[in-house]
């Protein structure tokens, strides 16, 4: 079974991707700021993680430094959600570990999902496509 | 044959030989005198009553050795006796006008006193040849004689010693008044008056009169040289009569001519001697004589040398000095180093302790006008101010009237006063030294105001530069703020138009049937979105194009799979408006370009969207893109026959917010961005966009830029 982790603070956005993927058969928990996702991705153990860089409390590249630094959490591939196209905090998150960022607004969620499905089907770090 | 004569005196008598030469040599030291004093300054009552004593002197010492002459005849010796009364009637009178006008240049009685006093010593005068003074004259011996004085003898004595006498007194009390200078010279000349007045009054006068001796009257002469020694050595040492450089040479011809005499005299007496009879003493003479011419050079420089090592002990060659200060003068202009040389030669020649110039407006002034010299003033404030500065002479530099610099001098190193020869250096460098300081000061003054005006300029830059920068902070600050808000809020926009095209895209793939007019608001909700979309992505990219944030990612682009990007993305709209659209972006010979893909495909969009948007409704519309290779640049060109840009706004189609005043392209939904970004875009890649278009015909979009390029960050 596929755990999908999304951290992500608008709640709209987060019940949005939450439906794409319950489509898919995925199961799919949520977070609502950086803290709370920290807390889930230990408890939960998810597949992958979906996580947003601009979060209240702890903002999404803080949350990947965390769990790049933490043995245990550190396998999971982390998927970069971001409002704007060529922003620096996204290439900055590739640099850290994230395997890929996604900018919202180009990318439909049935596309996203599909995009996961593609990560987990042939899931290395090293031949992941970054864009 | 003067010589000879004399010489025949010498033979003859031998014994008085040496009175003789002493008669010459206060004759010739009286001359002296005389030349000296009128030839300095004729007009001075002080110079002139010198000159007259010396006169008196020298008659009075003549007439004195022919009344002594041995074997003479007492009328004769009695005549010559009264000559000498005759003669020395005006000592007094001449010694008390002197002793009251010294040094001055006037006396200060009146012209009936004066002719009062003369008046007397005239009827002394005549008296002197009654036999009321001198009644008889009885010769002792060949060398000896007495005189039988009458009642005259006491006119002469008051005449000769109460003058005299009151003269003296006179001096003293000069002496005891005066101050510096004048008194060392008041008291050389006083102490050689009396001591050589009082000398041969006592052995010419009382011995003579009182005693009936006329043995002392011999040393007469010698006692007059005393006064001339003393006044000799006032003259040269203490600048009385300001005569000096002219004592050299007359001293040395006069030491000179003593020597040639007192030589040949010698030599003539003593070869008479030695030599066998037979050859005339005339012989003698004359052979003495040329073997003195022979040796006149050698002796003039033997006597030259010995006046000048007595007289002018640390002499210095006051044309040679001069030369030496000109050439300084003419040489420098920078007035530290100007005066740091003449001071330099001004105390080794002169050897003085302290020279110094002021030439600062505040301390120029300050000693007057006037060249002071310390020993030459009488005491007061001025002497006891130079006393106090420890100045010696004060050397006022004037030029055109003005008084640009004062030279002041303190002590010399011997301790000494100030030579004449020193004073008259002073006045010849004064003139000079003041032209050159001025020179100097007036290059100065331009330096200073360089200066001054480098510092102002300077100043007043760095408070514009100040102003500039504030200014700049202040917009630079607005600018800042300007995109802050923009980003902030194209980021905020993001969220919600990423939320309605997110669920907008679930109602479209949910499964449930929607109506046909559903489908059709949707597509408008859609259209509308996609909008939003591109005026906020607009606006970001802008904010951070003005912001100097835009990011350019180099990646190898092949231009093909870019056109087919770019169709996907503007297929539809084409399809929509019936614009046929045909993309080639095929280049012969490039495979990749090394760009930025995203950008490009931002721009291609843009410029194909207008392309297709702004066509004529009654026309059937086409658009055409292709790409070529230009040198090292990929030109990829949009090519549309819509209505077209008029002239009048061709200028203005890359400003921000632009938007055609056409009805049709107002009826058109716009912003007025695109080409602004595309340029902003195609600028960060290193390329540009150019046009042209004939309104009414289309137009054509030139989008060119580099094939390779090194990636780059931050282009604003």
């Amino acid at each position: 079974m596929v755990k999908i982790l999304i951290i992500e603070d608008d709640p709209l956005m987060q019940r949005m991707y939450q439906k794409a993927f319950g489509f898919d058969g995925y199961t799919v928990v949520v977070a609502g700021d950086g803290v709370e996702g920290l807390e889930k991705i230990r408890s939960e153990q998810p597949t992958l993680v979906l996580l947003d860089v601009m979060m209240p409390k702890m903002n999404g590249l803080d949350v990947l430094t965390k769990i790049k630094a933490d043995p245990e959490l550190k396998k999971i591939p982390v998927i970069m959600l971001t409002n704007l196209a060529g922003s620096a905090d996204a290439e900055k998150a590739l640099l850290m570990g994230a395997v890929k960022y996604i900018v919202k607004s180009e990318q439909e969620p049935k596309a996203v999902v599909q995009m996961v499905k593609e990560i987990l089907a042939g899931y290395t770090r090293d031949n992941v496509p970054t864009q | 044959m003067s010589l000879s004569i004399v010489c025949h005196w010498c033979l003859a008598y031998s014994g008085i030989m040496l009175t003789l030469a002493i008669v010459i040599l206060t004759v010739l030291a009286n001359v002296v005198i005389v030349v000296m004093a009128l030839q300095r300054n004729p007009a001075s009552a002080t110079h002139r009553l010198l000159a007259a004593l010396s006169v008196v002197t020298a008659l009075w010492t003549v007439f004195n050795y022919l009344a002594l002459i041995p074997n003479t005849a007492p009328e004769t010796r009695l005549f010559w006796v009264r000559t000498v009364m005759f003669a020395t009637a005006p000592y007094g009178t001449i010694i008390l006008l002197l002793a009251d006008a010294f040094p001055g240049p006037s006396t200060n009685y009146g012209r009936r006193v004066v002719w009062g006093l003369f008046g007397y010593n005239l009827i002394t005068a005549v008296l002197a040849f009654s036999p009321w003074m001198f009644a008889q004259l009885i010769n002792t011996s060949a060398t000896n004689f007495t005189l039988r004085p009458g009642w005259a003898i006491v006119v002469y004595a008051i005449g000769f010693m109460g003058f005299m006498g009151v003269g003296f007194a006179k001096l003293i009390k000069k002496y005891r008044a005066s101050m510096g200078l004048l008194k060392t010279q008041i008291w050389l000349f006083l102490i050689g008056l009396i001591v050589s007045f009082t000398l041969l009054t006592l052995t010419n006068f009382i011995a003579v009169v009182v005693f009936g001796s006329i043995q002392l009257t011999s040393l007469g002469p010698p006692f007059t040289l005393v006064f001339f020694v003393f006044v000799m050595y006032a003259i040269i040492k203490h600048k009385l009569l300001d005569v000096g450089a002219l004592v050299v040479r007359a001293v040395t011809f006069t030491m000179l001519l003593l020597g040639v005499v007192g030589v040949e005299a010698g030599l003539v007496w003593s070869l008479t001697k030695i030599l066998p009879e037979g050859i005339d003493s005339v012989q003698v003479a004359i052979g003495g004589a040329v073997a003195i011419v022979m040796g006149y050079d050698t002796l003039r420089s033997i006597f030259t040398k010995l006046t000048e090592r007595v007289f002018f002990r640390g002499r210095y060659n006051t044309e040679g000095v001069l030369k030496q200060l000109t050439r300084v003068m003419a040489e420098e202009i920078e007035i530290e180093t100007l005066w740091g040389r003449l001071q330099k030669i001004l105390e080794r020649e002169m050897k003085v302790t302290e020279i110094k110039l002021e030439w600062k407006v505040e301390g120029r002034e300050r000693w007057g006008r006037e060249r002071l010299v310390f020993d030459e003033l009488g005491e007061g404030e001025q002497k006891e101010q130079l006393r106090q500065a420890e100045v010696r002479v004060v050397l006022p530099l004037i030029t055109k009237d003005e008084v640009v610099g004062v030279i002041t001098l303190g002590d010399k190193l011997s301790g000494e006063i100030y030579s004449v020869q020193d004073l008259e250096l002073l006045e010849i460098l004064a003139p000079q030294a003041a032209v050159a300081i001025k020179n100097a000061q007036s290059y100065h003054q331009i330096q200073e105001f360089n200066k001054t005006l480098e510092e102002r300029v300077k100043e007043r830059s760095h408070e514009l530069m100040a102003a500039q920068e504030r200014e700049l902070q202040h917009t630079t600050d607005l600018l800042e703020l300007k995109n802050e808000f923009v980003f902030m809020s194209s980021h905020d926009l993001a969220t919600p138009v990423a939320a309605i095209s997110g669920y907008m895209s679930l109602i479209r793939d949910s499964k449930d049937k929607l109506s046909k007019e559903m489908q059709n608001n949707l597509a408008a909700i859609g259209e509308s979105v996609e909008r939003l979309k591109s005026l906020v992505n607009d606006l970001l990219q802008i904010a951070r194009g003005e912001s100097g944030q835009l990011r350019v990612e180099m990646g190898a682009i092949e231009p093909a799979v870019l056109g087919d990007n770019v169709l996907r993305r503007v297929g539809v709209l084409a399809k929509a408006r019936g614009v046929k659209l045909d993309i080639d972006l095929n280049v012969a010979g490039v495979k990749t370009v090394t760009s930025d893909g995203q950008k490009l495909m931002e721009i291609l969009e843009n410029l194909l969207t207008n392309a297709i948007r702004y066509r004529l409704s009654d026309a059937e519309g086409w658009v055409r893109v292709s790409a070529k290779k230009e040198s090292d640049k990929l030109v990829i060109t949009v090519e549309d026959n819509g209505f077209g840009i008029s002239i009048k706004e061709q200028a203005k189609v890359f400003s921000k917010f632009f938007r055609s005043e056409r009805r049709e392209v107002r009826e058109q939904p716009g912003t007025g961005l695109g080409l602004y970004v595309s340029q902003m875009l195609a600028s960060a890649l290193g390329g540009e966009i150019s046009f042209r278009s004939e309104e009414g015909k289309g137009s054509v979009f030139n989008l060119s830029f580099p094939l390779e390029q090194k990636p780059r960050k931050g282009v604003k």
